[in-house]
């Protein structure tokens, strides 16, 4: 065949064997079979990311043309996705019930303070943990993380009472008369136990910064330590400005979870005089039918839909679409920081 | 006209200014902000933030040049600023005799311990103490009387029995009312027939136990994969990320409590046929509709309802694992690639290894949280708004030495996996 092939050598014959070559070879196999599968890859990924991606903000989308219908097409059955009237008129009663006005700002410093709170004792600690370890601070790590694996939710009722009726070892007693002072309803002690790692989910706060401080180099701590930096000053200038990545997730984590939260409100009774958005969904989506009557919003809906189960599910998708709707518009502007944030987690020099 | 020029001359003099002050400080940031040219919307909020910045350093401006700003800062450096000084005096004197005295080990504990004193006296007052209460309360009788606080009588139990009041002595009170009575007994929904049944304590305890295993298993490997996939390198990463922890923003008790009121509501309305909005909104008749066979359907709905709450309930893990994969040092991957190895190679021999003691941490999390979600721990907290403080706190201890044996299984399963490697 080669040699039949030597005498008439034909362009697209030279073409075909230098193909067939090319198969053969055991190198550009390799490369080829590599090539293919990371191709495979890269196209299994992009499917499972837009699928999933699809199926995280499906419901979001949802929301939205839920919450922009009129309560009259509330049984309409040719009313799918576009709204035949569109109107605000679900924000209208959801922004009343909520005491939208109110329990927004409430909601935001709250969060805030807390936030503040949460990222300062557990950087300091976090730090502790890893760079300054002395002998105990390991178990001190271990009871640290007792109070995430045995939840407070677990002892509630022992903790209520204890706010009931608060006194440390019988000094609150000393001083007050032999009377303790009750502190519940009160949104200070939440303020004090962010800022006492007894916030929410406080535990995996330390975690993630002690996890990020062991990672940062030790040549980094050597070389301030030689030019003369001081223990809090090495923490301040050197390891602080480093760590901002996992402030910011821890930053982001914390706020978002102190504005959802519903057990510590719940079991501190702080919303009786401080609305908080939680709180008055919560309410909202129980007591409808009555706290319509109550702020004097009969007059917006017939009588007939608005004893329609149906309409009360709606109100409550409204509101809880516009407890959201802060945290996402805050989420677009930090995202951006957070993703960067997330990259600088857990770096390694 | 003339102000206006002003405000311009302002503007420029300010813009003169800002280099030299913000040069001082070198900072990656601000590089790569100077660098990219955005348009559309980003600049736009660009804009909108620089006109904020140069109007506020107008405003100080205009202020520390005012005269009560003077004023204060006479006041500051007569008045306060020496007050101040006596006031922490003590602080300053310890310092000079104690601390600076120190070796730097000892400086190091004395700063340590400083820094962890706030989370170990938050420990104390807000934590043991509850804990502890709640292990007597556990074992006794609770009540709260108003002239007298709170009431616990250790080991004693009042019975009522029509008129009958008895006093019975047991310990174990709490925890067999709980097991065998009527106090024990807990509302679930059959997800076959979705009639309400009530089950005992100690049967919603093995449920919860075999949901957490199951949900701690599917949940690790899901974040471990996810984690994988977004750490690698693609096109549009940072909004896949974005996206994928959005669930983590939006996943809120109080939503799901509020849209559970009206679930019940809106399936007895579905199962007699009327149009309630969960139905008209389901994926489901969307996809039946557009003509995908009804088994399919079927199946598609329930993986896309699992994997949205999983991904809801995996946003923590996903970044606990990512920040593992982050820390592999990349020589390891570097030596794999000469040597040949395949991307699955990589997965299963370097970055598994290497991610495992995080596996732990990840599988704690996991079992934790899927314990606070579960039905019983809404039913432990129900006991608490009737005022059945004694029988709350035995149902507590119940479920804390449940979870507790379940994160010791997963810790005995795990030690033989976990993988510590040592650089040194």
């Amino acid at each position: 065949m080669m040699k039949n092939n030597e005498k008439t050598p034909s362009k697209a014959r030279l073409k075909y064997e230098q193909i067939l070559a090319d198969l053969r070879n055991p190198v550009k196999k390799a490369v080829r079979s590599q090539k293919i599968s990371n191709k495979l890859g890269s196209l299994f990924r992009a499917i499972l990311i837009f699928g999933l991606a699809f199926v995280i903000i499906f419901p979001i989308f949802q929301q939205i043309t839920l919450a922009f219908r009129h309560p009259q097409d509330v049984q309409n059955p040719l009313v799918i996705w576009i709204p035949e009237k569109w109107s605000i008129l679900n924000f209208k009663i959801a922004f009343v019930l909520l005491k939208y006005e109110v329990s927004l700002f409430n909601n935001i410093r709250v969060s805030l303070v807390c936030m503040v709170g949460q990222i300062c004792c557990s950087v300091l600690a976090g730090y502790a943990l890893s760079r300054l370890k002395f002998k105990g601070s390991n178990i001190i790590f271990i009871l640290i993380m007792m109070t995430f694996i045995i939840p407070p939710q677990a002892v509630s009722v022992s903790r209520m009472l204890y706010f009931a009726n608060f006194d440390i070892l019988g000094l609150v007693k000393l001083f007050n008369d032999g009377n303790t002072i009750s502190l519940s309803g009160k949104r200070i002690i939440l303020y004090i136990m962010s800022f006492t790692g007894q916030g929410i989910n406080s535990a995996i706060f330390v975690f993630l910064f002690r996890q990020f401080f062991r990672g940062v180099p030790v040549e980094l701590e050597e070389s301030a330590e030689i030019d003369g930096a001081g223990v809090v000053r090495t923490f301040w200038s050197v390891m602080l400005p480093n760590a901002r990545g996992v402030m910011v997730t821890v930053a982001l984590f914390s706020f978002v979870w102190q504005w959802n939260d519903v057990y510590y409100t719940e079991l501190l009774g702080i919303s009786d005089n401080f609305p908080l958005l939680t709180m008055q969904l919560k309410n909202t989506a129980e007591w409808l039918p009555s706290l319509m009557k109550l702020y004097g919003l009969d007059n917006l809906v017939d009588p007939e839909i608005r004893g329609n189960a149906l309409f009360t599910s709606l109100i409550a998708n409204t509101a809880g679409f516009m407890m959201c709707l802060p945290l996402l518009i805050g989420y677009l502007f930090v995202q951006k920081l957070f993703v960067e944030g997330i990259e600088r987690t857990g770096i390694v020099g | 006209m003339a102000d206006q020029q002003e405000l311009l001359q302002e503007d420029v003099i300010e813009e003169t200014i800002e280099p030299q002050t913000s040069g001082a400080i070198i900072n990656i940031y601000d590089k790569e902000e100077e660098q990219d040219n955005s348009k559309g919307i980003k600049k736009f909020f660009k804009n909108i933030v620089k006109k904020v910045k140069a109007f506020t350093r107008r405003t100080i401006i205009k202020i520390s040049s005012s005269k009560v700003a003077k004023g204060l800062k006479v006041a500051w450096e007569k008045g306060i600023l020496p007050a101040l000084k006596i006031i922490f005096y003590p602080i300053v004197l310890f310092k000079r005799k104690v601390y600076d005295r120190m070796s730097s080990k000892g400086q190091k504990t004395f700063v340590s311990i400083m820094f962890l004193m706030p989370v170990l006296i938050g420990f104390v007052i807000f934590y043991l103490y509850p804990l502890i209460m709640s292990l007597i309360y556990a074992f006794s009788e609770v009540s709260v009387e108003p002239g007298k606080g709170i009431v616990v009588l250790f080991g004693q139990h009042t019975v009522k029995d029509g008129d009958n009041v008895s006093v019975v002595r047991d310990l174990f009170y709490n925890f067999k009312e709980l097991f065998t009575g009527k106090t024990g007994m807990l509302p679930v929904k059959n997800p076959t027939s979705g009639a309400e049944e009530s089950i005992s304590l100690l049967q919603a305890l093995a449920q919860t136990s075999w949901q957490t295993i199951l949900d701690t298993i599917v949940i690790t490997i899901f974040s471990l994969l996810i984690a994988v996939m977004l750490n690698g390198n693609f096109k549009g990463r940072a909004f896949a990320r974005a996206v994928f922890f959005l669930p983590v923003i939006l996943n809120s008790e109080a939503i799901a409590a509020a849209t559970k009121s009206t679930e019940a509501i809106d399936s007895m309305l579905n199962s007699v046929g009327s149009n309630a909005l969960t139905n008209i909104f389901d994926m489901k008749t969307f996809m039946t509709s557009v003509g995908i066979p009804a088994k399919l359907v079927t199946f598609l709905n329930g993986i896309t309802s699992t994997i949205y709450s999983t991904i809801s309930y995996a946003g923590v893990q996903i970044l606990i694992f990512l920040a593992a994969i982050q820390s592999v040092p990349g020589h390891l991957y570097e030596a794999a690639k000469i040597e040949g190895a395949t991307k699955y190679e990589e997965f299963w021999k370097i970055t598994l290894p290497m991610v495992s003691p995080m596996i732990l941490t990840v599988v704690v999390y996991t079992i934790v949280d899927s314990f606070l979600r579960s039905d019983l721990n809404e039913y432990v907290q129900q006991l608490a708004k009737n005022p059945l403080y004694g029988f709350h706190a035995a149902a507590s201890w119940a479920y804390i030495i449940v979870s507790l044996a379940i994160l010791g299984l997963a810790l005995v399963v795990l030690k033989k996996v976990v993988f510590y490697y040592d650089e040194k």
